[in-house]
């Protein structure tokens, strides 16, 4: 029963820690069109991985 | 301090100012990916890894990404290393026939080593199995290494790229630093420490006859190879229950400074890492000294305040100077081979750089001596910080500094071209409260659980409220040190530490990446007459100046309550 209730503790944490990099994501805000560079497309997902950027 | 403690301090600076640069410049290479002589041995290792867990080295991440990444390599590290506690016994590679380790106690375990804190709530060698050690704290203590180090790279892409969305690949940074930088320093350091003493065997207890005539049971096990990535990576946590002060773990004063130098090397040369990779390394040697400034006065106020010795024993006739066979001042609670300069050098250097290993009891020092490592906890560890996670507190508060002086000439405040603005001033804040939160909150919280004052708490009034303070402190900056005279292995104190062990990882790494991801959309401003400088010792002194403000307002009150009254009183 303990580790059920330890699975739970870390399973609500690491809830919040996901609920925590949105709320800096809504801190930061939407993509600015101007303070983009041309080589990245502004549109794309939050979510998706980008190919390798022209500053690397 | 004796001619001998001098000397040690001034080779140990020596050989610091001479490698660190030279790592620096290495490391840089590792996070830019740029070709290397050594692409030839670990590129084949590298793309072996990558073809294995489907990992893309080409493809890149936004801030969140990375975020979810380095969580989601969280939990399955944290489950892994609870899982293998928790069925040790039935484990092999267990000579010593440990049994399974209870739920609270697994959990604080996991959570330490999974945050790079290695608080040890656990006597190791009456523990844990050699397998648990081997394969479940000792790979956590260079993944979590890793992790630290590969959110610091990508909060340096942040500031260096401009007009950009994506800061790194977690997955590569986190292969290419335990590869690359890591595993070949831990191997070479792992042999230089069996070379002075340090144990590496898979043996279990070894029953011998002292020369008294009485049994005694000698551990053995596998040492040597913790003990390297423990210093390298500012983990901390030990094979044995007294840690580096074992003769097993820290044999002689040679082995004491070799490990001091891991210790310090990484954490330091990332300052130098930097510069590079922001292409200005003015703005490396600006952050080396800041980080070195702070090092040094921890370092100097507790040797001299240890090596001064306890004024009460004055009057007991007690001889506290050094003679033939004592190298005096406060000698209780240190190892007489190392003596008062080398614990307390020791004592400022881990609590500097997140590393929880002790040669010394802190809470047999001074009341002022001990209150230096825990001021220096307090101070957010980035002096020079643990390894990657101290670089991104100290480019927080340069960040916050930058802002600070902005506010006072009324510009808008810019670093490295970048303005400053609101999103990352909230990121800042967030960073900021976090660890002063759970370290003031669980505190108070404590103070009313009965368990804490009835079995955990070994000593009175303001002794024991410092040993509690420095114990949620220790958690809360993924530090691990123990103040001593504390039983930390009871329900509260193990979930606690944990919840507390917690939020100062992660807590911290979700607002670095939201910074970096912030800090990567926007185009670098060009040098203007108006831009202040943030490589000149002005800026040096102001950002000193907010390290020490900011953690000042914040612990004072409680430091009052503890070490200060204790001091006053002593």
């Amino acid at each position: 029963m303990a580790d059920v209730w330890v699975l739970l503790l870390i399973v609500a944490f690491f809830g919040v820690c996901v609920a925590l990099v949105r709320g800096c994501d809504s801190i930061i805000g939407g993509d600015d069109a101007a303070d983009l560079g041309a080589a990245e497309p502004a549109e794309a997902d939050a979510t998706e991985t980008q190919p390798v950027g022209v500053g690397r | 301090m004796t001619a001998a403690g001098w000397a040690q301090l001034i080779a140990l600076i020596v050989v610091i100012g001479v490698t660190a640069p030279l790592l620096g410049r290495y490391m840089a290479n590792v996070y830019q990916g740029g070709p290397s002589r050594l692409d030839r041995v670990f590129g084949p290792v590298e793309r072996l890894i990558y073809r294995a867990c489907r990992i893309d080295p080409e493809r890149e991440q936004r801030w969140n990404v990375y975020a979810l990444s380095v969580l989601a390599f969280s939990v399955v590290g944290f489950l892994l290393l609870y899982l293998i506690q928790r069925i040790q016994s039935g484990l092999p590679f267990n000579p010593t026939d440990m049994a399974n380790v209870a739920p609270a106690l697994s959990l604080n375990t996991a959570v330490s080593f999974m945050t790079n804190t290695n608080w040890q709530s656990y006597a190791g060698e009456s523990t844990l199995s050699h397998l648990t050690q081997m394969t479940g704290l000792t790979v956590q203590q260079f993944v979590s290494a890793a992790a630290g180090m590969a959110v610091m790279a990508a909060l340096i892409r942040g500031l260096s790229r401009a007009g950009q969305r994506t800061i790194g690949n977690f997955w590569v940074d986190l292969v290419r630093t335990t590869i690359r930088v890591l595993l070949p320093i831990a191997f070479v350091f792992a042999i230089v420490l069996v070379a002075t003493g340090v144990i590496q065997n898979t043996h279990g207890f070894t029953e011998v006859q002292t020369v008294a005539g009485a049994t005694q049971k000698i551990p053995g096990g596998p040492n040597a190879s913790m003990e390297s990535i423990k210093q390298i990576g500012t983990n901390g946590g030990d094979f044995f229950n007294v840690n580096s002060a074992h003769p097993f773990s820290n044999p002689t004063k040679l082995s004491d400074f070799f490990e001091l130098y891991a210790i310090l090397i990484i954490p330091f040369a990332l300052a130098f890492t930097f510069g590079r990779m922001v292409k200005d390394k003015r703005q490396g040697y600006a952050v080396f000294v800041i980080m070195f400034v702070i090092w040094l006065a921890a370092s100097l106020t507790t040797i001299f305040l240890e090596v001064n010795g306890n004024s009460k024993l004055d009057t007991r006739a007690v001889t506290q100077s050094v003679t033939a066979s004592s190298p005096g001042g406060n000698a209780e609670g240190k190892e007489v081979r190392y003596g008062p300069t080398a614990s307390a050098l020791w004592a400022a250097s881990t609590t500097g750089t997140s590393n929880g290993s002790v040669n010394s009891m802190h809470d047999s020092y001074t009341p002022a001596g001990g209150m230096v490592p825990l001021v220096h906890m307090k101070l957010g560890e980035v002096s020079p910080g643990g390894v990657g996670v101290g670089l991104n507190g100290l480019l927080v508060l340069v960040i916050l500094s930058v802002f600070i002086a902005g506010l006072m000439v009324g510009r808008t405040p810019e670093y490295l071209g970048k303005k400053i603005q609101s999103a990352e001033i909230k990121l800042v804040a967030i960073y900021i409260l976090a660890m002063p939160a759970v370290v003031l909150i669980f505190v108070a919280i404590s103070t009313f659980v009965r368990s804490v004052s009835d079995v955990s708490l070994l000593n009175p009034g303001a002794h024991g409220f410092t040993e509690l303070v420095y114990a949620f402190t220790s958690a809360s900056n993924n530090n691990g040190s123990a103040f001593a005279g504390i039983t930390a292995n009871t329900a509260w104190m193990n979930t606690a530490l944990a919840v507390c062990m917690l939020v100062g990882r992660f807590f911290l790494i979700i607002p670095t990446l939201g910074l970096a991801g912030a800090l990567v959309r926007k185009r670098a401003a060009p040098p203007s007459a108006g831009t202040f400088p943030t490589h000149t010792p002005l800026f040096v002194v102001l950002v000193l100046g907010v390290v020490l403000i900011v953690a000042a307002l914040t612990f004072l009150p409680i430091l009052a309550l503890g070490p200060l009254v204790e001091q006053l009183t002593f």
